[in-house]
């Protein structure tokens, strides 16, 4: 628990955004890890099995919050052409802020979130990110793809209704 | 390698999953290339600021957070009773001192009827003693046996 404890915990912060949500999701992933531990059978190392488990209850706690309806995205915005990466650096677009882009990140649905968080806050490899998730590589490189379009429609969509 | 095809790259390489040859053309074509090194420095900001690295928590807070996994734990890993109290200091000696009543408890009735049993025993050997522990209703209850005749 000890040699975990900070990766899983931080992967649970910057999921949740929330000290307590957090701490609440952390410790629920060490004791489902616990009580399942007749069934890790060491096909994945247990460090990406624990994470698998810690991603899941993220995720369970992201769809609790979305269904309690505290976060959506504008309905107006759904229509607009999703951004490119490499449109990411238009002139004249200031998308560098933090509370822009935290607030951003915050639209996204919990599986974007998580693929996103995964490969850039973890720095995970796309094996490591398909083994956490149970899917293919190129699930992984498709799941980025599309979260990094949304987050940047959700930025461009933030940062031109004035809420800078 | 044309622009567009750079452009459809740009994200392994942000990821670092480009193969090494591919990764050498993506370097060279960024070196005369603003917009394709715009976006990407672009994204690279973004993700700092929206996925910045959380701190790492210290001793205290890993040790504080076990014991609250490991209190939790507690409950479900214990047995459906507490097999502490058989640990009880005050267990043996309670134990001695019910084995001693139920001793007292058959020995002492048991002094009258061996008096008998001996002379029996000495007189007619162990059938006969043994068949007085049956009691007048053919029971071969002892505590049939101690029933005091009314």
């Amino acid at each position: 628990m000890r040699k975990h404890h900070a990766r899983v915990l931080g992967l649970c912060l910057s999921m949740l955004q929330d000290e307590s949500e957090a701490q609440d999701a952390a410790q629920e992933a060490f004791l489902k890890a616990y009580r399942a531990l007749d069934r890790f059978d060491a096909r994945a190392a247990f460090s990406t099995w624990l994470y698998r488990i810690a991603s899941n209850q993220c995720l369970d706690a992201l769809r609790r919050r979305a269904r309690r309806k505290e976060e959506s995205l504008d309905d107006a915005a759904a229509n607009e052409r999703a951004p490119e990466f490499w449109e990411a650096g238009r002139p004249g677009e200031r998308l560098e802020a933090a509370d822009l882009a935290a607030r951003a990140l915050k639209t996204l649905s919990p599986d974007y979130r998580l693929v996103l968080t995964l490969r850039e806050m973890d720095g995970l490899t796309y094996e490591e990110i398909a083994s956490t998730l149970e899917c293919t590589v190129d699930a992984v490189k498709a799941r980025l793809k599309r979260a990094r379009r949304q987050l940047l429609e959700s930025l461009r969509h933030l940062a031109g209704s004035g809420s800078v | 390698m044309e622009h567009e095809d750079i452009q459809g790259r740009l994200e392994a390489f942000h990821d670092g999953e480009l193969p090494a040859r591919e990764r050498s053309l993506v370097e060279e074509h960024l070196r005369s290339c603003a917009d394709c090194r715009g976006a990407l420095e672009a994204w690279a900001a973004l993700a700092r600021a929206a996925f910045p690295r959380p701190p790492v928590p210290g001793r205290a807070e890993t040790e504080r957070f076990t014991r609250a996994v490991m209190a939790r734990l507690a409950p479900a890993a214990r047995p459906s009773w507490d097999w502490a109290f058989l640990s009880a200091r005050w267990l043996v000696p309670a134990l001695g001192l019910g084995a001693a009543a139920v001793a007292g408890s058959l020995i002492l009735p048991a002094r009258g009827l061996r008096a008998d049993l001996d002379g029996l025993l000495i007189a007619e050997g162990p059938a006969a003693a043994a068949a007085q522990w049956v009691a007048p209703g053919g029971t071969s209850d002892w505590f049939e046996t101690q029933r005091v005749a009314p």
